[in-house]
């Protein structure tokens, strides 16, 4: 993966999973990604952190960027979402596993359902890492820690690291969380087109009710071609 | 949207007016407190619709504040102001449902986070679309992409 963060969005890492929406934000996005982008690679810190994460998880870079591109796409969709909370969404994305970077050497490089108990509880620690890497870092609010922190919390109570349910979860958290666990499907599955995979994806009830309902209508109606 | 209280704790009494103030004509009713012992007090007779509250106060922390709230079955959206330096706090306050934050000093996104969290804290009663809903609904939408999202 040669993904940098300039001029992220043209690379052929990350095209080919965007492939199939039907919005015009496109352009948009890659703008405010490419921002946010510049941001992290701007930051000593922030770029370390990734490099750290590059070194052990090469594949998780792109799935941040793919992850931030759906964020704001599923974002500009809802209502509730202002264009700072945008942004708290995307850098979120892009931080997203830095956590994964300091537990990388407690876990084998194998699946995670194949892991043992021991190795899940340290992979199930990455997003409390991640909050504690990012602590008292410039530029990087508490609303982008609590993204990270809870971007693996499911509406039904079975995520985790503290597996609240969705009333409990911050809200923009349930963005990402929905992004990230799409974007895994894309990657797993890089030769299918995006919407077949959607389909599949919000026709298997336990993947699906882990999220939140208004954020899953916002992923499928980006599908969903403009009738003139 | 019907009548709407705002509740602010916060133990820094120039603060707490300040807020109050910045934020007149957000909600219909806004009360503050200085003191957390007290807020819970208020949070235990109901009707407040969002909280904004310190994550650090002596005696009492947000932390607390929030987790008495929903020891009593009440699920209010709390907003927090937080500064650096209250990692452990922000690690369990997440536990509870915190619903934004909010850096202090400079208080960003203040209003925009008030006047959505009303909004939930007015709804919080009213009955949600169950699983079952919701996927009848995703299979509606899934069908209008039909053919149109193969190449």
């Amino acid at each position: 993966m040669s993904t940098n963060f300039i001029n992220i969005s043209n690379s052929d890492d990350v095209k080919p999973f965007l492939l199939g929406i039907s919005s015009n934000l496109l352009p948009e996005a890659t703008k405010r990604v490419d921002a946010n982008g510049l941001q992290v690679a701007r930051s000593t810190i922030l770029a370390t952190l990734m490099h750290n994460l590059t070194l052990a998880y090469p594949e998780r870079k792109s799935a941040g960027i793919i992850s931030a591109f759906y964020g704001f796409l599923m974002a500009k969709n809802l209502d509730w979402v202002n264009s700072q909370t945008i942004d708290q969404i995307i850098l979120a994305a892009l931080l997203q596993d830095v956590g994964l970077g300091k537990v990388a050497e407690k876990i084998p490089g194998v699946p995670y359902v194949q892991l043992c108990k021991d190795h899940q509880a340290a992979f199930q620690s990455h997003p409390k890492e991640g909050l504690v890497l990012l602590q008292d870092i410039e530029n990087v609010s508490e609303r982008v820690r609590q993204i990270i922190y809870q971007h693996h919390e499911y509406c039904n109570g079975t995520g985790f690291p503290n597996g609240i349910i969705g009333t409990r979860i911050y809200p923009p958290a349930k963005i990402l969380s929905l992004a990230s666990g799409f974007v895994d499907e894309l990657l797993n599955n890089p030769k299918e087109r995006p919407a077949n995979i959607l389909k599949k994806f919000v026709s298997d009830r336990e993947i699906v009710t882990r999220y939140d309902g208004d954020c899953v209508r916002s992923l499928i109606k980006l599908f969903m071609v403009e009738k003139k | 949207m019907g009548k709407t209280t705002l509740l602010i704790i916060d133990d820094e009494t120039v603060l707490l007016k300040n807020v109050a103030e910045m934020l007149t004509g957000v909600a219909d009713n806004i009360v503050t407190c200085d003191n957390p012992f007290k807020a819970v007090e208020i949070l235990k007779k109901g009707n407040v619709h969002c909280v904004i509250c310190d994550i650090f106060m002596p005696g009492m922390n947000g932390v607390e504040v929030i987790k008495k709230a929903r020891e009593m079955k009440n699920e209010v959206p709390f907003i927090f102001y937080t500064a650096h330096g209250h990692k452990d706090l922000m690690l369990e306050v997440a536990k509870y449902g915190a619903f934004d934050f909010i850096d202090k000093p400079n208080m960003d996104g203040l209003e925009h986070a008030v006047v959505q969290g009303l909004k939930v804290g007015v709804l919080q009663n009213s009955k949600v679309p169950g699983d079952d809903t919701n996927i009848r609904d995703y299979r509606k939408l899934l069908a209008s992409l039909g053919d149109d999202s193969e190449d």
